[in-house]
C-alpha cells in the first residue's frame, strides 16, 4: 500500500461516523418491526406432474403432425434418369456436325459506296468550314 | 471470527443476534461512506436505516458467491440514489459548501481531507469507486458489481480517478512548500 492509499484511509477515518443512540435504537426498532421476505417455495410434486404433462401432450402433437403430413402426401414427382436428359439434347458440337452441310450458307457483298462516299463528302465539307473559321478568328485576335 | 456469510447463514435461519451483530459491523463503516454520499447527515441516516431494512428483508437473494459487503454498499447506494436532494447535488458545479454534512464531521486537520477534495473532482459513481476499492479494500470485481457497472468501467474510473487525485494533491503539496519558502 503505498502513500497515497494510507491517505485515502487516512482521511476516511478522519470522517466522525459516530453512532448515536437515537440512530441506534431507531435501527433496532425498524429491524423488529420489519417481516422477512421468504422466497416462495417450489412445490415439488406440481412441477413433475406439470412436466409428464407437457411431455405428453408434446409427444401427442407431434405424432399427430406426422400422421397428417403422411396422409396427405402428393404423388411422387417422376425423376428422368440422367442417360435421358443426354440423349434428349445431345452435345453442341455433335449436333454442329450433323447439321453441316444440311443448309447453304452463302453470302453477298452488301452495295453501300455510294452513300458513304457522300457521307464522307458532306464532313470534308463541314470540316474545311471549320477549319476557315478558325484561320478567320486567329486573325481578328492577333 | 465468525464471517459475514455465517451470520447472514444464521440470520437467515432465523438468528435475530446474528443480524444484530451484522450490523453492529456495518453501521459506523456504512454511515462514514453515507455521510459523503448524502445532501445532509439526516438524509445519511435515513439512507442507513433503510439500507439495513432491505437488506433484513431481502437477505434471501444474497449470492454468498460475492462478499456480503459487495451486496450491502449496493443497495446503500441505490437508496442513496433514491433520496430527493441526491440529483440536486448531482447538477450543483461546486456541490461542496459550508452545510456538507462531510465538511462538518471532519476532525480539524492542516490538510484538506482528500475525500472532500475527491467529491469536487470526480463523478457520483467514480467517487463511491474510489471509496469501496480504497477504504472498503474491496476487489476491481467487487467495485463493478456494487455499482453495477462492468469491470473493464471500474478499472478505468479508478485509475483515473486516482490520477486526479494524485495530481491535486501534488498541486497542494507545491503550493504548500512555496507559501513556506515565503514564510
Amino acid at each position: 500500500m503505498d502513500e497515497f492509499e494510507n491517505r485515502l484511509k487516512r482521511d476516511a477515518m478522519d470522517i466522525n461516523a459516530e453512532i448515536s443512540a437515537q440512530l441506534a435504537a431507531r435501527i433496532e426498532a425498524s429491524l423488529q418491526a420489519v417481516e422477512r421476505i421468504e422466497p416462495a417455495r417450489q412445490n415439488h410434486s406440481a412441477t413433475s406432474n406439470l412436466w409428464w404433462a407437457s411431455s405428453l401432450t408434446g409427444l401427442a402433437a407431434t405424432a399427430a403432425v406426422i400422421a397428417l403430413l403422411n396422409w396427405n402426401r402428393p404423388d411422387p414427382v417422376p425423376v428422368l434418369p440422367e442417360q435421358t436428359v443426354f440423349q434428349v439434347v445431345p452435345d453442341a458440337r455433335e449436333y454442329l456436325q450433323q447439321i453441316q452441310g444440311r443448309f447453304p450458307l452463302r453470302t453477298e457483298t452488301a452495295d453501300f459506296t455510294h452513300g458513304l462516299e457522300d457521307e464522307l463528302t458532306r464532313l470534308q465539307a463541314d470540316f474545311e468550314k471549320a477549319r476557315e473559321n478558325v484561320n478567320r478568328d486567329i486573325d481578328f485576335a492577333f | 471470527m465468525v464471517t459475514d456469510e455465517q451470520l447472514v447463514a444464521a440470520a437467515l435461519q432465523g438468528s435475530a443476534a446474528a443480524f444484530n451483530e451484522i450490523v453492529e459491523r456495518y453501521q459506523e463503516r456504512l454511515l462514514r461512506f453515507l455521510l459523503t454520499r448524502s445532501a445532509s447527515r439526516a438524509d445519511a441516516e435515513d439512507a442507513i436505516q433503510d439500507t439495513f431494512i432491505s437488506a433484513y428483508r431481502y437477505l434471501y437473494s444474497f449470492d454468498p458467491r460475492w462478499r456480503f459487503s459487495t451486496w450491502l454498499y449496493r443497495i446503500a447506494l441505490r437508496n442513496v440514489a433514491r433520496q430527493p436532494g441526491h440529483n440536486a447535488l448531482e447538477t450543483e458545479v461546486e456541490p461542496v459548501d459550508a452545510e456538507d454534512p462531510l465538511q462538518i464531521c471532519l476532525a480539524v486537520s492542516d490538510h484538506e481531507n482528500l475525500w472532500l477534495t475527491a467529491k469536487r473532482l470526480l463523478s457520483d459513481d467514480a467517487y463511491s469507486a474510489m471509496w469501496l476499492r480504497y477504504v472498503e479494500d474491496m476487489s476491481v470485481r467487487e467495485v463493478a458489481r456494487a455499482l453495477n457497472k462492468s469491470v473493464s468501467w471500474a478499472k478505468v474510473t479508478l485509475l483515473r480517478g486516482r490520477r486526479r487525485l494524485k495530481l491535486k494533491m501534488s498541486e497542494s503539496a507545491s503550493v504548500t512548500a512555496r507559501s513556506e519558502s515565503y514564510g
